[in-house]
């Protein structure tokens, strides 16, 4: 079984390190990764997009991914070529303290949350973190990776000069933990 | 066991040290610079060497040096370094000096480059060509083994994608074996030991008349080595549902893995389509494509060019059966080679059209 997670915003979003971040907990639960990032020359403003495939056996998909099972938008402006890899057993966390409704599909076909993802991590006293609180909740609703392997890659994932980021890290995804049940299960079996 | 997150460039890195690799050289470019990177942060701990050359000329002849002194050596860039270095892997041939050339292309513009190779003379190198990180461990221990068994240099290709893209390996324990140094290799014992060695692309020897080398008598053997290994390597390919498919598409590198999902979209939705991915570039796998395609009513040649890799498969086929080009051409601004268009949707969608075309022209009367 093979689950494809696709994430967007731009530059400073934090894009790559929630990525990173799920990869890492993924393997954690003994699962294969792959991750494939896109970002434009800008530090801030320009595109990033990022392609995970989380898997039970060996990947073969391309390293943009043709069609995704769930979906992280941080930002609507490089999102339109995502929406249309997802499909009718699809969820989208949408970060709606930033994307713009109108931006958004009208009949998504898909399940599209909606977190203000911003809004919770700037109240955690972290907006750089908002990226975290959003797979957070992604994890919450599917179970994509164990929640202490999830927490835990918050550390792992930080080089050592950023270290210092980590207990924030942590308490972003734990907030986005926080919200919501499991409505949407992204496996058979819980990892153990 | 444990496993790691890292990143194609350092799966090179770690494959070609794994292949006993002892010696890099190289100047840094995108998307080949973290395979030096890597290199260099891999290679001291194991004995090893790795310069950042001032230029790719050096790096190139750094690494003939290293070869000709028996060790196992590989310089890489992206094509724009190969092609300044090209005319000493063409020297190289001549020499019987094997190494490893990595090319991390940007798209795959440089098909003609690394099979027909951009050198004087007449010389070929064995192109290999992984689909990703996971191949890269397998085909660069082939490449080793290919450059020290013919001493030629073996040319291996990936792209921005391979080098950028992460995967979790295994951390593995064990120690790579370093194979001895070859006989022929140079050991520093100078002229009238009786134990000196000679290695140049004009010779092994030179005539006791005082004449010098026997020019003729070289490149006659170094034609007929080229000859032995053009026929002694088995190039390999990956077969895709090609058993019954009337419309195969023939894809290398990552673009492959880009074909082979079309490939399975369509199959999904009844069309009998197929894929041959050629592993080996040089020497092509001419017969595997021809018998992979003989009930074929059409091959679509899918890279990420304007039409290279094309003109092996129409020579394989030899006008059996029509062949097309459907190339995902990479326009994008950093032209490393990862346009938008290189996408499965699109590639899913011109096969659509292919199909279509050729279910009219079958109705037709």
């Amino acid at each position: 079984m093979q689950r494809e997670v696709v994430f967007t915003g731009i530059g400073g979003q934090g894009v790559q390190l929630a990525a990173r971040t799920l990869a890492e907990a993924a393997m954690a639960d003994r699962r294969r990764v792959q991750l494939f990032a896109s970002y434009g020359g800008m530090m801030r403003g320009g595109n990033s997009d990022s392609f995970l495939v989380i898997s039970d056996g060996p990947i073969t998909a391309p390293p943009v991914v043709g069609s995704a099972w769930a979906a992280a938008i941080l930002h609507h402006e490089h999102a339109g070529e995502l929406w249309p890899k997802l499909g009718a057993e699809s969820i989208a966390a949408v970060n709606s303290s930033v994307v713009d409704p109108a931006r958004c599909p009208v009949e998504p076909g898909f399940d599209l949350v909606e977190i203000p993802a911003l809004d919770i991590a700037t109240e955690l006293g972290s907006p750089v973190a908002a990226s975290l609180v959003l797979v957070g909740a992604l994890v919450a609703r599917t179970n994509l990776v164990s929640a202490d392997a999830l927490l835990d890659s918050a550390a792992s994932v930080l080089p050592s000069y950023r270290a210092s980021a980590a207990a924030a890290n942590r308490a972003a995804l734990q907030a986005g933990l926080d919200l919501g049940e499991v409505t949407h299960p992204a496996w058979d079996l819980v990892a153990t | 066991m444990s496993t790691r997150l890292v990143e194609g460039s350092e799966v090179v890195a770690d494959a070609m040290v794994r292949a006993g690799c002892r010696f890099f050289a190289g100047y840094p470019m995108t998307p080949f610079t973290e395979v030096l990177e890597h290199m260099a942060e891999l290679l001291p701990p194991v004995g090893g060497v790795c310069v950042n050359a001032e230029s790719e000329l050096e790096a190139v002849g750094m690494v003939w040096g290293a070869a000709a002194a028996g060790s196992r050596a590989a310089t890489g860039s992206t094509g724009q370094g190969l092609s300044l270095m090209q005319e000493s892997i063409a020297e190289a041939t001549l020499a019987g000096i094997g190494f490893v050339v990595v090319n991390m292309a940007r798209g795959q513009g440089d098909y003609f480059q690394s099979t027909r190779g951009g050198g004087h003379g007449d010389y070929r190198t064995p192109v290999l060509a992984p689909s990703g990180p996971s191949e890269v461990i397998d085909v660069m221990a082939e490449a080793f083994d290919l450059a020290e068994r013919w001493r030629n240099p073996v040319v291996v290709v990936g792209d921005y994608y391979l080098a950028h893209t992460w995967v979790d390996v295994d951390i593995l324990d064990s120690d790579p074996v370093v194979p001895p140094a070859p006989e022929w290799a140079l050991d520093g014992s100078s002229g009238g030991s009786g134990a000196a060695k000679l290695l140049s692309f004009l010779g092994t020897s030179k005539q006791r008349d005082g004449v010098g080398y026997d020019l003729a008598a070289h490149y006659e053997h170094c034609a007929q080595r080229r000859n032995e290994m053009a026929a002694g390597i088995a190039p390999r390919v990956e077969l895709l549902h090609t058993d019954d498919a009337d419309v195969v598409l023939v894809a290398y590198g990552t673009m492959a893995r880009y074909a082979g999902a079309a490939v399975e979209i369509l199959r999904s939705e009844g069309h009998r389509v197929g894929m041959i991915r050629p592993i080996t570039l040089w020497p092509f796998p001419a017969d595997a494509v021809r018998e992979a395609t003989r009930c074929a009513q059409t091959i679509a040649v899918y890279e990420n060019n304007a039409g290279q890799m094309i003109d092996d498969v129409r020579l394989a086929v030899l006008g059996n059966c029509p062949v097309v080009g459907i190339n995902g051409f990479a326009t994008d601004s950093s032209a490393f080679g990862i346009a938008p268009d290189v996408t499965v949707e699109q590639l899913t969608s011109t096969m659509r059209e292919l199909l279509d075309t050729l279910e009219t022209e079958a109705s037709v009367p």
